[in-house]
């Protein structure tokens, strides 16, 4: 799967999408889609960005827009197990990567509102987001600590995995706007439960300086 | 129906082969299933050689199905005749010359289970010749020797063995029945699995294996006849060119019993009695045949549920419902449709007959919907008000070009309307508004370059009544839909998507041709050419209606064939509809808008003249039954006025001036006096029976359908 993306499309959002290879399916909602221009992305969260948007359709070769560290390969890798991927291109040079002080509170039940508090000057400071339905909603605002944005992460979850949630499409969004809000932790809305692919999907995470967190 | 009562299910295509390897293979499946509950289903199509198959694989504790054939091989209906009869949630189709490691099915049912989205294939290592089915029978099963002899074959293919859940299989309506013999219909099947959404792996697990047992090839002998070289390219045709998903869409004869309608026409109505007949008459015409109708009426009070619960067709279901719009109408319909894909049609609305099977042919990787052009008539006269292609789908087209296309023209995805849902809060416009909010979730629709329906311009419309409201939900969503676009940028796209071109569209040099046949009934007249075969079962309804006729020929003095010409003339949408669920082929040979009407004389076709100018005269009574007497000779020979006449023949012919006339003969009548009682004295005569009687197997003799007489 060959990854490619626009950071301001001609109807005005950021676009994640990707070509499939010969044994990758091909996504029936293909283009990841937020309402919202990220200002900054560092090539290493947007290659975890592709691959939590499209883990679902991923099979055999991943190629990123730009070279990725081996750590991050095997995140990859790992996350995709039983099946067999082979990432290029790899840098076997080290680079820095972009660390955060801030967390990213999220929620994407149409319901709910993030619930965020201030605690003082010696706590990460923690941004509310309100990821909603891209087909109801309407450009992205700040408000109270909360940051809502319109995407179609939902139906790209559901659309491209047969019916079945799946967080990944989430986060993927939360780590294209992280860098731009000096976020290095995202926490997953209330009532989210750890199981083996989130745990591999936080090891994912740090492989390009994040954390991923549940709510207490 | 829910028949999913095994884990598992192992099909194996056979005809007329190695007996001992089938039955090795067979053994090793049933042995490698562990904990899971499997069967091994091996589908015989069309074996002739008399080898007890069935039970010596009986006798192993697997499924034996037989399917009769005219004597062709074909891997991919093999292998559907197999799926037809299984019961399991993970399916896997193989061949009968494979064996496989104990666990293997164990360890690949596991993995489709835990992860549907997931279709698995194995790479084959062939075993070298020592190992042919007697060698291995001698030898026993020795999975170490197997592993250290055997060598890896390249990724040919799907390798010989292909799970997929079997929601992937119903939703793919299995393999390909149009390919034979065999190559490239596992190729074609994974290629469709990938653009359906569900990813391919090859299984590395050293437990798994699949080993080739050894035999001489076959191939070879098959690629050296015509027909299998004709079958072979077709395939490969097929594999290389047709991107469509979804096959055997006008047919799937191999259907599994709980297959799921291939799509489910939704027409949401209200107050329509006069013209829902014609609507969804026109959809169970539609060729393809596997589809439900889902009628919702949003609280009519003129008699549309009388209409509609007139319509004894199963597929056909009809829901009353409180008024509470269209929109919300539609979300209920998405919430109870059995198919994958729903049609969207109107109440007013006629469509075209290949609608259906067209939305599926361009039914590609990636794509959520499909749509086409429509034409727009004016149901008092017929005539074309406008030719609508449709355009180009996108955000930018929708808000910035009109006419890209009608929401009545539309299949989408089931899911997607579950998922976005109509806004229940529009009385009107819902349509226009739906189309944008899919648009900006990344939703996919094409075009299908085909027009899909005559949409009926009337006063009633929603467009003409309610014309305020929509225009106001439509300014509504393009304000939203505009929200993130630069208004610089803007500017540019108006521009831009103003002048942006229709798609073209087969058909549209002259929609006003297109349209002629499928016109409402009060509108036009059509002549059916039915192609009727030995055995055909007419619907009761055709054979006592007025304009059906039927010719059997036969040149008695060369004993030639008999032929059967039948036709239908002024034929409705009832009688077609009727022609489609008897399963009976016809061609639209005539339709006339009946305001063109002057004096219209049915031809006697050039074919027919040969045989009509060596009818010998004779005695003979022709016996019972209401027959037409068409009496042949140039106009002079008639009278102008003959009683009873009820339509004239003019002779296609350029070369030769006959005419005809026709009336109808009572039961029984003499036809020498009753000519000689109108002053007649044609140069031919003959007489179509106009009722054939039943025989005693219940079909029609078409023998008796003519007599010769004097």
């Amino acid at each position: 799967m060959k990854f490619y993306w626009e950071r301001e499309t001609s109807t005005g959002v950021c676009s994640l999408g990707a070509v499939p290879g010969s044994y990758d399916s091909h996504p029936l909602i293909s283009n990841l889609l937020i309402d919202y221009i990220p200002r900054l992305v560092g090539n290493p969260r947007i290659s975890v960005a592709f691959t939590l948007a499209f883990s679902s359709s991923i099979s055999g070769e991943i190629e990123f827009p730009s070279k990725v560290g081996p750590e991050l390969a095997a995140g990859v890798q790992r996350l995709l197990e039983p099946t067999a991927v082979s990432v290029t291109p790899i840098d076997l040079e080290p680079s820095q990567f972009t660390y955060g002080e801030n967390v990213f509170v999220l929620n994407y039940a149409s319901d709910t509102q993030p619930e965020v508090t201030w605690a003082g000057f010696d706590s990460p400071r923690c941004i509310g987001l309100n990821l909603t339905d891209m087909s109801d909603s309407f450009s992205a605002q700040y408000r109270n600590e909360v940051l809502s944005v319109p995407t179609n992460a939902g139906l790209f979850a559901t659309m491209n995995n047969l019916g079945q949630f799946s967080h990944e499409p989430f986060i993927a969004v939360a780590v294209m706007l992280s860098e731009d809000y000096d976020v290095g932790t995202i926490r997953l809305p209330k009532g989210t439960l750890l199981d083996e692919n989130l745990r591999r999907v936080g090891m994912l995470l740090q492989t390009c300086g994040m954390n991923l967190e549940l709510q207490p | 129906m829910i028949i999913q009562e095994k884990d598992i299910s192992v099909v194996i295509g056979f005809k007329d082969w190695g007996v001992e390897r089938l039955l090795i293979s067979v053994k090793s499946i049933l042995s490698s299933f562990g904990e899971l509950e499997g069967e091994v289903i091996v589908s015989d199509y069309g074996s002739v050689v008399d080898s007890n198959v069935k039970n010596l694989v009986e006798d192993l504790g697997a499924k034996y199905v037989y399917t009769e054939t005219d004597g062709k091989w074909s891997r991919s209906r093999a292998l559907n005749a197999g799926f037809a009869e299984s019961q399991g949630r993970v399916l896997v189709s193989t061949d009968a010359d494979m064996l496989f490691s104990p666990s293997a099915m164990e360890t690949i049912g596991r993995r489709v289970l835990s992860d549907p989205g997931e279709a698995l294939v194995l790479q084959c290592r062939d075993l070298p010749k020592k190992y042919d089915s007697v060698g291995i029978l001698a030898a026993g099963m020795d999975w170490d020797a197997f592993e250290r002899s055997s060598t890896l074959r390249p990724r040919w293919g799907m390798g010989g063995m292909m799970a997929v859940s079997r929601a992937t299989f119903l939703l793919l309506r299995g393999f390909d029945e149009r390919m034979e013999i065999y190559g490239g219909e596992d190729m074609d099947f994974a290629q469709r699995v990938r653009w359906s959404g569900r990813r391919l792996s090859w299984i590395s697990d050293d437990t798994v294996r699949m080993f080739h047992m050894w035999h001489q090839p076959t191939r070879t002998e098959t690629s050296k006849t015509l027909e299998g070289r004709q079958a072979i390219e077709f395939n490969r045709r097929v594999v290389l060119e047709d991107k469509s998903i979804i096959r055997n869409v006008v047919k799937w004869v191999h259907k599994p019993a709980d297959a799921k309608p291939i799509a489910s026409v939704v027409i949401s109505t209200k107050d329509r009695a006069e013209y829902i007949s014609d609507s969804i008459n026109s959809v169970l015409a539609q060729t393809v045949e596997d589809i439900e109708v889902i009628v919702i009426d949003d609280g009519s009070t003129d008699g549309t549920a009388n209409v509609v619960q007139s319509f004894k067709d199963h597929r056909v279901k009809y829901h009353f419902r409180e008024g509470a719009g269209i929109a919300s109408a539609r979300n209920y319909a998405a919430s109870i449709s059995l198919a994958d894909f729903t049609v969207i049609h109107d109440d007013d609305d006629l469509m075209f007959p290949d609608r259906i099977e067209n939305h599926f042919a361009s039914l590609e990787a990636g794509v959520a919907g499909t749509y086409g052009g429509w034409i727009d008539f004016d149901h008092s006269t017929g005539e074309v008000i406008s030719s609508n292609p449709g355009k180009k789908f996108s955000l930018e087209a929708l808000l910035f070009s009109g006419k890209v296309f009608a929401h009545a023209t539309l299949m989408v995805r089931t899911e997607l309307i579950r998922q976005v849902g109509y806004d229940f809060r529009l009385r009107s416009g819902s349509d226009y508004n739906l189309a944008i909010r899919l648009a900006r979730s990344g939703a996919v629709l094409v075009h299908t370059n085909h027009f899909h329906l005559i949409r009926r311009l009337h006063e009633r419309q929603v467009t003409h009544l309610d014309t305020a409201v929509q225009k106001a939900s439509a300014r509504l969503i393009s304000t939203l839909g505009m929200q993130s676009i630069r208004p610089g940028k803007q500017r540019v796209l108006r521009t831009e998507f103003s002048k942006a071109p229709g798609v073209a569209v087969t058909g549209d040099s002259d929609p006003a041709a297109l349209i002629l046949p499928y016109l409402p009934d009060h509108l036009v007249a059509r002549r059916l050419e039915l192609h009727l075969e030995k055995g055909s079962q007419l619907p009761a309804r055709l054979s006592d209606r007025d304009g059906f006729k039927y010719v059997s020929t036969q040149d008695v003095l060369n004993r030639g064939p008999i032929e059967i010409e039948a036709t239908l003339d002024d034929a409705s949408w009832d009688d077609i509809v009727a022609l489609r669920g008897a399963e009976i082929s016809f061609t639209i040979v005539y339709a006339k808008r009946r305001a063109d009407f002057i004096v219209e004389y049915p031809q006697i076709t050039d074919q027919m003249l040969p045989v009509l100018h060596r009818l010998i005269v004779g005695d003979e009574e022709p016996g019972k039954g209401t027959m037409r007497l068409i009496c042949i000779g140039s106009s002079d020979l008639f009278p102008d006025t003959v009683p009873d006449a009820n339509s004239h023949y003019r002779s296609a012919s350029k070369n030769e001036s006959v005419d005809a006339i026709s009336f109808i003969l009572s039961d029984g009548e003499n036809v020498k006096l009753k000519l000689s009682q109108l002053g007649i004295d044609p140069i031919g005569v003959y007489i179509e029976l106009q009722r054939p009687k039943l025989n005693e197997q219940g079909q029609y003799n078409w023998k008796e359908a003519v007599s010769l007489v004097s």
